[in-house]
C-alpha cells in the first residue's frame, strides 16, 4: 500500500509539472525534468520533516519563485529573439505597431479618450525606436527605407487631423518628431553616402 | 564594453544567488538539490531559492562558462542517473576568487571605518 505522504508528493509534483508550461518551450525542454525532480526532492524532505505545514509552506514559496523566474526566462527569450531578428523585420514590426496603435486610437478616441492618448504616445514611441532600427538598415536598402518613411508621414498626415477633431490632448511634437526622424534617418544616410569620397 | 573573452572583473559584482551557487560548487561537484541544500544551510535559511531561480541561474552560468556539466557521478550505484551534476570551470574559479577578494576589501574598509567593530560589539 502506498503511503499517503507519497501520494501527496506525487500529486504536488504533478501540479508543479503542469505549471511549468508558463516557461518558454526551450527552457522547459532543457530544464523541465530536473526542475520537477528537484521539486519532488523538496516535497519528500518536507513530508519527512513531520510538520503538517511543511508541504503547504513549500508550495507557497514555490509559486512566487515559479512566477518570477518564468517571467525572467520569457523576457530573456524575447530579448534573444529580438537580437537575432533582422533589422528589416524589426523595422516592419515597429512600423505596423506604430501605425496600428495610431489607427486604433482614432477608433476609440470618442469612447475612451484616455486609452486613445496612450495609444497615440505608444505609436510615437514605436516610431522613435524604428528610427534607430532604420539607422542600422543596410545602405543597399536606402530607397526602400525612404519609401517606408514617406508612407508613414502620409498616414500620420491623415491621422493627426482626426486626433485634433476628436479633441484628444495629444502633445503633437512627441508624435511629429519621431515621425520626421523616420523619414530623416534614410535621408541623412543618403546624404552621407553622397558626401563620401569615391575611390 | 565587454570583450569576447571577458576578464573575471567584468562579471563583478555577482548577485547573491550566483555567488552562493558558485560557492557551493567551489567545494565539490553537486546536483541541483545538493546546491540548493548547501545554500540554505550555509546562509542559515536567509537565502532559499526555488527550482525556477536555481535552474535559471544555472542556465546563465553555463552560458557564461562559469560552470559546466559533469559526466562523473560521485557514487553511481547510489545516485539517480537523471541527476545532472555541475562543477566550477577554471574561469568560474577565477571569478569567485576575484569576488572573494572584492568582499575582503569591503570588509577591510568597513573595519577601518569602525563599522564592523560596532556591529560585532553592539
Amino acid at each position: 500500500m502506498k503511503d499517503s505522504s507519497d501520494i501527496t508528493v506525487r500529486r504536488a509534483s504533478w501540479i508543479y509539472e503542469r505549471l511549468l508550461w508558463i516557461y518558454p518551450r526551450s527552457h522547459r525542454r532543457e530544464y523541465g525534468p530536473v526542475m520537477v525532480q528537484l521539486f519532488r526532492d523538496q516535497c519528500r524532505a518536507a513530508s519527512r520533516s513531520g510538520s503538517r505545514w511543511a508541504l503547504p509552506a513549500l508550495m507557497l514559496r514555490t509559486i512566487p519563485d515559479l512566477a518570477r523566474s518564468a517571467f525572467r526566462e520569457n523576457l530573456t527569450e524575447q530579448f534573444t529573439h529580438m537580437k537575432t531578428m533582422s533589422v528589416q523585420k524589426l523595422s516592419l514590426l515597429l512600423f505596423v505597431a506604430g501605425i496600428g496603435a495610431a489607427l486604433w486610437s482614432c477608433s476609440v478616441g470618442r469612447s475612451q479618450p484616455g486609452i486613445a492618448v496612450g495609444l497615440a504616445y505608444f505609436s510615437g514611441l514605436a516610431l522613435l525606436v524604428r528610427a534607430f532600427a532604420e539607422w542600422k538598415r543596410p545602405e543597399s536598402e536606402l530607397i526602400r527605407s525612404l519609401i517606408w518613411g514617406a508612407t508613414g508621414a502620409v498616414i500620420y498626415a491623415i491621422i493627426m487631423p482626426v486626433w485634433a477633431k476628436l479633441k484628444l490632448p495629444v502633445i503633437a511634437p512627441l508624435i511629429v518628431i519621431p515621425m520626421f526622424l523616420n523619414a530623416l534617418v534614410p535621408l541623412f544616410k543618403s546624404a552621407l553616402r553622397l558626401m563620401r569620397p569615391r575611390l | 564594453m565587454l570583450k569576447n573573452s571577458p576578464e573575471p572583473e567584468d562579471l563583478l559584482p555577482l548577485t547573491p544567488a550566483v555567488f552562493h551557487i558558485l560557492l557551493a560548487l567551489a567545494e565539490a561537484e553537486r546536483h541541483g538539490y545538493a546546491i540548493m541544500d548547501h545554500v540554505t544551510q550555509t546562509t542559515d535559511g536567509q537565502i532559499s531559492m526555488g527550482a525556477g531561480t536555481l535552474y535559471g541561474t544555472i542556465k546563465r552560468l553555463l552560458h557564461s562558462k562559469l560552470i559546466e556539466e559533469s559526466d562523473e557521478r560521485p557514487d553511481p550505484e547510489m545516485d539517480d542517473e537523471r541527476r545532472r551534476y555541475y562543477r566550477l570551470t577554471d574561469f568560474g574559479r577565477r571569478v569567485m576568487t576575484a569576488e572573494a577578494q572584492r568582499y575582503a576589501r569591503l570588509v577591510k574598509m568597513a573595519r577601518a571605518s569602525g563599522l564592523l567593530a560596532r556591529l560585532q560589539n553592539p
